[in-house]
């Protein structure tokens, strides 16, 4: 079927593209341009600065230590919140008992789907104020005083500098596995249950449908997940923001700042928009070429049924 | 990283007993899946705690004074009073911002899905020059801090008359949307079965039926599982609709909370707080149970095809 | 009852009648002098609004009758019904002008395209998370000079100006390089909180130098009370009573070398005395555990809650605390304690600091408004209406508030007693980079994980980086 192809493609894709170009990219680009100015934010007027704000980046040790977070983060996220939705969502989808040749997850699965999934639907400032209760640093808290039964003295956890961005990366992998379980959930949905069936006939083990059917299958589709998870993890401001500290100062001294906050912090609390355009760019670029990483790195071929 | 550590977890002592005889496949993997489930069992309803307990709280400190959420935070409410809702209800002006939200996101999310799965689809199906910039041009949407294109977006939305109004502010989280949408859309059409889609063909469907008639119906629990975070998004979003509508007839629900939150950082009415996230919370969570069931029903319906 | 204390009147009445320009408030730059006595020509000077009718006594700032005034303020813990009462009064004085008012929060991205295309409001109270940059505006030239107000006569105040009747220092509060840009409408102190309930209950005396501070947190520390807690989250809390005790200990030197980004302004030896004082509770452990994993609101419902004796806060404390506090806890607010035996200023100088700064925009279509507006907010009926409804004073100097709880009363007190004393820095408004950076300094100072000594070197480094860093607009005090 060849005809009209190419009209199809075009009449498919120009209005989206318009609507797309004209009120992201556009308004992005002009922020690229913004990059090379010194502008503070609050005036019509901007002087172009050449390069400037790019060296300036350089030589800035926050912007290297936000860095150097967003990359752990874009290590450890993916790994955990991707690991544990993938592994949930197998459980409630095909780890049943097999019934009369049909797969199914195990009990209670759609009381779990609905469940896991709550934590999205919190708004980021009641995650905020929620776990600044949970990680009271007192023995009151609800973590503390939980290790307290176990004879474990309260943890400073938000207030130490050696334990704050890993509580907030633990907040984060809360949020985000029931997101993963229902990505993962619709992608196993589309698996022709035959081949499950067809699998476990053959007496397979579960270990090994999960290896050689479900993954596969599912291939293209955590491929993306761990590509979204990386690209979060190179955002983090709205965590960060609403739980380092009112206002989101990213500390303690810079423990937990991510390039996300502090783009904010300088635009908007130093109103310097020309340098934190010029980090965007920077965190623009970094995301960029690792999500291209990771597309190459995991292509596989498709799996075609 | 959970999944992989699972086969070794599961029987330490013995020493590889995994495949010895091969007496019964069936029996063997029946085994495995018997110990798996008890450990599963146990896995699964931990994370529902954890992620229960949150919601629980914020359902119950919404019915607690404001000294009984500070002082004791974890206990139930002394007395159950419906004070803070009428209170959220009149302050946050929460009924006259959820009709406007509900008309945005609803268009909003129609917009998005709409749009997004058609060139998703096109991304994902059809090989053509450019096919790949098209979508690294919409990949590249997630990766910009939304915060950094504001002003000029103010702008081309003034232009073009999208600024304080319903429907301009739904084509304008279309459009902020629409990197999401393709992003994991594309990755579900290709997950999707050739065979159907060539069988439509060869019966003589054109390329926009075979879209509509034949693609989109087995989207569908893909479709789904994107609109619900769709509309989660574009409910709980906030920096577009507070710089964009300054009427405060067009205010979103956001906009109404964030005020409540501000009121709670100065005079502590905690519970107002908390009422009126949990009055934002649930028609987000009635709209995801109903959707479940779609996402569930989706399923089966992929087992009958 | 007055607000000022009489020795203050006293003194501003000799200082109108002799004419001088002495340097007589805290930051010696009683700039308001000078020009006050040009009061009598408020010729609108550095005004774009074109003034349509003379002068006269009912409106001064000549504000055109039909002018439209719009207004967006900040609606945080005050609200904005003490500005919408303020309005009132303006409608009756001009019937024909039409007032659109908006309260809301995150001001800075509301306005900040408005600022850009030139189409703004004419008084903006810039206050809350999320306001706008101030020192940027300033630089950018987007905010009037707010002289004609200042010079203006005062409503209800027998012909004194605007100026006259303020508390001194606030026109320096809200002044970059001279140049009143801001003025603060509420008027706060900073100190240190206790019980005094608790104190008399177990016969715990105020402490007057740091020795008796910490004799005193050893004995509070034997009863099982930890003696102190801070707002961990936000470190500006305590630096707060860390450098009142450096300009107590040195003088208002400290704080103006601090604020002119002088060499060695951070690692002068009052300022070390005072970061080694404030050490001395980090190494003897007085220190509440987990404090510095906190927010304002849990360290300030363990605080009010019994937990630790002393706190540091602005005098918001009492409402923010709101059915928190327990029934007869009677919050009191005291400065800090002499951290030297020769401290340069008396015991009782406190730190007085604005808030709710409000700003009218250069390109106003209307500044004469909005100024009017703000010259109605600091007469005595309005002042009195604010602080009635929000338990916070007015930056207006004589004014009879009608209901004033037990946390205010003790406010009124020490800003009485500090009188000229009252002292107040402008680094953090004028250069938020270096502030943010010492405040998480302070952190680490406070969790002992520096000492002072290298706490100060990294204050100083901070502040020499901004020095020299010419993308930043300076500003001076003197």
């Amino acid at each position: 079927m060849r005809q009209g192809r190419y009209r199809f493609i075009v009449g498919a894709l120009a209005g989206p593209i318009v609507l797309y170009a004209v009120l992201v990219l556009w308004p992005y680009l002009q922020s690229f341009y913004v990059s090379l100015t010194d502008w503070s934010g609050y005036t019509s007027e901007r002087r172009l600065i050449g390069l400037a704000n790019y060296e300036r980046l350089l030589k800035d040790p926050v912007f290297w230590i936000s860095l150097r977070h967003n990359l752990l983060a874009a290590v450890v996220l993916p790994v955990f919140s991707i690991g544990l939705g993938l592994f949930f969502a197998t459980m409630l989808n095909v780890a049943g008992r097999a019934k009369k040749a049909a797969v199914q997850g195990v009990r209670g699965a759609s009381f779990y789907r609905i469940v896991y999934f709550f934590p999205h639907l919190l708004s980021i400032a009641v995650i905020g104020v929620l776990w600044s209760f949970v990680y009271d640093p007192t023995g009151n808290g609800l973590l503390n005083g939980f290790l307290g039964l176990i004879g474990i003295d309260p943890v400073n956890w938000l207030g130490s500098t050696k334990t704050a961005y890993w509580a907030i990366l633990a907040v984060i992998v809360w949020v985000s596995v029931g997101f993963y379980v229902l990505v993962f959930t619709a992608a196993i949905g589309s698996i022709p249950p035959d081949m499950y069936e067809a699998a476990m006939l053959d007496g397979a083990s579960r270990w090994r449908i999960f290896w050689r059917i479900t993954v596969p299958l599912i291939w293209d589709t955590v491929q993306v997940a761990l590509v979204y998870a990386g690209i979060n993890a190179l955002d983090m401001f709205a965590i960060v923001n609403v739980m380092s500290a009112a206002g989101g100062s990213g500390g303690p001294n810079n423990s937990t700042q991510v390039l996300g906050n502090y783009i904010y912090l300088t635009a908007f609390e130093h109103g310097r928009f020309g340098y934190a355009t010029a980090l965007g760019v920077a965190l623009f670029v970094v995301t960029i070429f690792l999500a291209v990483i990771t597309l190459r790195f995991m292509r596989r071929d498709r799996v075609v049924y | 990283m959970s999944v992989h550590s699972q086969p070794r977890a599961l029987d330490p002592n013995h020493p590889v007993p995994a495949e010895p005889a091969r007496r019964s496949g069936r029996d063997q993997a029946d085994l495995g899946g018997r110990t798996l489930n008890v450990f599963s069992h146990a896995f699964l309803l931990t994370w529902a705690v954890l992620v229960i307990l949150p919601l629980l709280w914020t359902v119950l400190n919404s019915f607690k004074s404001d000294d009984e959420i500070l002082t004791s935070a974890w206990s139930l409410p002394g007395s159950f009073s419906l004070d803070s809702f009428v209170r959220a209800w009149t302050t946050a002006n929460i009924g006259q911002y959820f009709l406007n939200t509900a008309v945005v996101v609803s268009l909003g999310v129609f917009l998005t899905l709409g749009l997004g799965s058609l060139v998703a689809y096109v991304i994902a199906r059809y090989p053509f020059p450019g096919n790949r910039v098209i979508y690294f041009l919409f990949v590249a949407g997630l990766t910009f801090p939304v915060f950094l294109a504001i002003v000029p977006l103010f702008f081309v939305a003034r232009s073009l008359q999208l600024a304080n109004s319903l429907p301009g502010l739904a084509l304008i989280y279309t459009a902020y949307y629409l990197p999401f949408a393709v992003f994991f859309l594309t990755a579900y059409f290709r997950t999707l079965p050739d065979s159907i889609a060539d069988a439509a063909f060869i019966d003589g469907c054109g390329h926009w039926r075979t879209f509509f008639w034949v693609m989109l119906p087995m989207a569908r629990p893909g479709m789904i599982s994107v609109g619900i975070f769709v509309t989660i998004g574009q409910w709980n979003q906030f920096l577009l609709p507070l710089v964009l509508q300054t009427d405060p007839d067009k205010y979103v629900i956001a906009q109404g909370l964030a005020s409540l939150a501000v009121s709670q950082e100065y005079a502590s009415d905690w519970s107002g707080l908390f009422a009126g996230l949990t009055l934002s919370m649930i028609p987000v969570l009635v709209v995801y149970i109903v959707f479940q069931r779609q996402i569930e029903s989706g399923m089966v319906a992929g087992a009958v095809k | 009852m007055t607000i000022r204390p009489s020795r203050g009147l006293d003194r501003r009445a000799f200082l109108r009648l002799s004419g001088t320009t002495a340097a007589a408030f805290a930051a010696g730059s009683l700039v308001s002098c000078g020009q006050a006595n040009d009061a009598d020509t408020p010729s609108g000077s550095g005004s774009t609004g074109a003034p349509s009718t003379e002068p006269d006594a009912d409106n001064p700032l000549n504000v055109s009758a039909d002018e439209p005034l719009e207004t967006v303020i900040f609606k945080g813990g005050y609200g904005d019904q003490y500005v919408i009462d303020a309005q009132a009064i303006y409608t009756e004085r001009f019937p024909n002008a039409e007032i659109k008012h908006q309260g809301g929060q995150e001001l800075g991205k509301q306005l900040q395209p408005r600022f850009i295309s030139g189409d703004v409001p004419d008084l903006i109270d810039n206050s809350g998370a999320g306001n706008l940059p101030m020192a940027a505006l300033v630089a950018d030239g987007q905010l009037m000079d707010l002289t004609p107000l200042l010079d203006a006569p005062a409503i209800g105040a027998d012909g004194k100006t605007v100026r006259e009747t303020l508390i001194p220092g606030v026109v320096d509060l809200g002044s970059f390089g001279g140049t009143p840009h801001a003025l603060y409408y509420a008027f706060v102190v900073h100190g240190i909180w206790h019980s005094r309930s608790l104190f008399e209950e177990n016969g715990w005396p105020e402490p007057e130098t740091w020795d008796d501070m910490l004799d005193l947190c050893a004995e509070i520390k034997s009863t099982g009370m930890s003696p102190w807690t801070y707002q961990g989250k936000n470190p500006g809390y305590i630096l707060t009573p860390i450098l009142m005790a450096a300009a107590k200990a040195g003088g208002l030197d400290v704080l103006k070398n601090i604020d002119n980004l002088e060499a060695g302004a951070w690692t002068a030896p009052p300022v070390m005395a005072a970061a080694e004082a404030f050490y001395q509770l980090v190494e003897r452990d007085y220190i509440l555990p987990g404090t510095s994993g906190m927010t304002h609101t849990q360290a300030q419902t363990y605080w009010a809650t019994g937990e630790a004796a002393f706190i540091p806060c602005g005098s918001w404390l009492e409402s923010e605390l709101g059915d928190v506090t327990p029934d007869g806890f009677d919050m009191v607010v005291t400065t800090t304690p002499a951290v030297t035996s020769s401290d340069a200023l008396p015991g009782t100088a406190i730190r007085g600091m604005g808030s709710e700064p409000y700003i009218v925009p250069s390109q106003a279509k209307n500044p004469m408004g909005g100024m009017e507006l703000l010259r109605i907010m600091l007469s005595p009926e309005s002042a009195t209406n604010f602080t009635d409804q929000t338990q916070t004073l007015t930056s207006l100097a004589d004014y009879e508030p009608t209901d004033v709880g037990s946390g205010l009363t003790s406010v009124r007190e020490a800003l009485a007693a500090s009188g000229d004393d009252t002292f107040f820095w402008l680094y953090n408004q004028w250069y938020s980079e270096l502030s943010a950076s010492v405040n998480e300094t302070t952190s680490l100072l406070m969790t002992g994980e520096i000492n002072p000594d290298e706490w100060a070197q990294q204050c100083q480094s901070a502040a020499d980086a901004v020095k020299d860093d010419d993308s930043v607009t300076k500003f001076q005090r003197d």
